[in-house]
């Protein structure tokens, strides 16, 4: 009885880590290639200075509401630090072709992009204001010489 | 005058918290009964609010008790509901299998759920919103913003 708690036990921890190591490496290739194809859509990446969250909602998400307090929130901390922040906000169902451009498939997502155009995350699902601020201080990748 | 629809954020992590402890326990202890018990909460509760038990033990005793504390939010509760319901579903016939033999095929549904509550709590992915918003821009559902009410 007790081997057969522990074998179980052993399992659960094992799916529960497969899982979550399966997960961060699908987020983060899923980044990368998105990353990809808008370094070839310059109007999108174009830096004005300014880093901008880019907020993909819809009448029909539940959450949404929500993440909106959380961007309110997360605004006022970097604002805090003297920060510039940007916020657009996105009807995923009205603008499909911009949802498309950033692979979302649920809502809500968050799309980060910093001072110097670089795509830094895309949040799918409800993302806490502490999430929105730590990858917004995030240091931006270091360029070649 | 307008009806605003307002939950309770922490009693749905309450609820997705208690909902991965039980069933994850029922699985240490191959106990099916533990399985069929949050069935039987998941989709009862989906449809009367008063048999969502994990949420009524946290209104009921750990919210009074200053415990846990509550974040209000104005959103509809239809695709959470929905969401519930479908993991219950998935649960029943995950408990339903367990009952006649096939032992895998059980406890892996049973980790599908276990998985798609999990990352609603870790990630704040939804499954369930998922599928209600994929499902509503083919028409399925009505926008259902805070201001209206159930009828």
């Amino acid at each position: 009885m007790m081997e057969s708690v522990l074998l179980r036990s052993i399992v659960s921890v094992a799916v529960i880590g497969a899982f979550f190591v399966l997960a961060k490496g699908l987020a983060r290739s899923r980044l990368l290639r998105i990353r990809s194809e808008l370094k070839e859509a310059s109007d999108i990446t174009n830096p004005d200075g300014s880093a901008r969250l880019i907020y993909f909602w819809s009448p029909l998400c539940a959450q949404c509401p929500a993440q909106e307090r959380h961007i309110q929130r997360a605004r006022v901390l970097i604002q805090e630090q003297q920060s510039d922040f940007r916020v657009e906000k996105i009807n995923a169902v009205e603008d499909r072709d911009l949802a498309r451009t950033y692979h979302v498939f649920t809502l809500p997502t968050t799309v980060q992009i910093d001072a110097s155009g670089e795509l830094i995350a895309v949040n799918s699902g409800l993302t806490p204001a502490a999430t929105i601020v730590n990858q917004f201080t995030r240091e931006p990748a270091e360029v070649e010489a | 005058m307008k009806n605003v629809r307002r939950i309770d954020r922490t009693a749905l992590k309450f609820n997705q918290m208690a909902i991965v402890v039980f069933l994850l326990a029922g699985f240490i202890f191959n106990e099916r009964i533990l399985p069929l018990f949050v069935a039987f909460v998941m989709c009862a509760g989906s449809v009367i609010p008063g048999l969502s038990l994990f949420k009524q033990f946290y209104a009921l005793v750990l919210r009074p008790a200053g415990i846990m504390k509550a974040e209000v939010s104005d959103e509809s509760p239809a695709p959470h509901n929905f969401a519930q319901l479908l993991g219950g579903i998935f649960l029943g016939g995950g408990t339903l299998l367990l009952s006649t033999g096939f032992q895998t095929a059980g406890w892996a549904l049973t980790w599908l759920v276990i998985i798609l509550a999990g990352v609603n709590l870790v990630f704040g992915f939804c499954a369930g919103c998922f599928l209600y918003y994929q499902l509503g821009k083919f028409g399925f559902f009505r926008s259902q913003s805070p201001e209206e009410g159930r009828q």
